[in-house]
């Protein structure tokens, strides 16, 4: 149990998918006509585009909180932060999969979903093994 | 300078915006239509209520973020979070702003825009004011 603890640390999970999420998310809003594309299709409409700037935007907020929590936290304040922005992600999904499935967006493909949702997994995991050590 | 400390507690801003957003996140999803109408009229597409939905599982995220942190952290770290979470949202709403000002999209309208920005700005200063506190 030590070993795993000793990889699963909240303090890197969060920094790195803080860090994946704020390029990911800025790399959406930089290239919004190939996210639309990919999402739709070639019949995107400028509305489509401007939606998936926003929505990459919107990811700043959430990839900051891990960013910061993975850099200037500690202790059980860190843990709850990674088990609650993980939590959150799949809260997110339970909303966001039906919906998206439903209109036919391109990246409610499965496989990505699945690592997506492994990957906050291991975040969680990470938070919930380190949930008692001390401030 | 003590008087307003007092009434801008972080965990209080977190709490009250984490509920906030709760209800407009789930009322978003469940009248997709009614929100793509009001950002765009009446004309809108499948797509555009798509979005609306799925921008609001993102709320949501953010939402169960500010009530987890509000609820179970203290001191400094719940200060940085409070910073961090608003700083986030203050900036991706900027560069929104620039995406879609000059698509008409109807939320980024003054009326509509205020209330997020002044509870971001609200939140972001109640962290501030509390920073230095003990953990």
């Amino acid at each position: 149990m030590d070993a795993i603890k000793q990889y699963m640390q909240p303090k890197w999970w969060l920094i790195v998918i803080g860090a994946l999420g704020f390029i990911t998310g800025v790399g959406n809003y930089a290239t919004a006509e190939d996210s639309a594309e990919i999402g739709w299709g070639d019949d995107y409409t400028a509305n489509d585009v401007f939606y998936e700037k926003a929505w990459g935007l919107s990811q700043l907020p959430i990839s900051i909180a891990a960013l910061v929590s993975g850099l200037l936290l500690t202790g059980r304040a860190r843990s709850i932060m990674a088990m609650t922005i993980s939590g959150g992600f799949w809260s997110s999904m339970v909303v966001l999969y039906p919906a998206g499935t439903d209109a036919g967006y391109g990246f409610m493909a499965i496989d990505m979903l699945v690592v997506i949702t492994v990957i906050m997994g291991g975040l969680f995991t990470s938070g919930y093994l380190h949930l008692e050590d001390e401030e | 300078m003590d008087a307003i400390k007092q009434y801008m507690q972080p965990k209080w801003w977190l709490i009250v915006v984490g509920s906030i957003f709760t209800i407009m996140g789930l009322m978003t999803y469940m009248n997709g239509e009614g929100s793509a109408k009001t950002a765009w009229g009446d004309t809108v597409t499948d797509n555009d209520v798509f979005y609306e939905k799925a921008w609001s599982a993102n709320v949501i995220w953010v939402a169960i973020i500010a009530l987890a942190s509000g609820f179970l952290i203290e001191g400094r770290a719940l200060s940085i979070v409070a910073m961090g979470v608003s700083g986030g949202y203050i900036v991706s709403f900027v560069l929104i702003y620039l995406a879609g000002a000059d698509l008409g999209y109807g939320y980024l309208e003054p009326g509509n825009a205020a209330p997020g920005i002044i509870a971001a700005i609200g939140l972001f200063l109640s962290g501030y004011l509390h920073l230095e506190e003990g953990e």
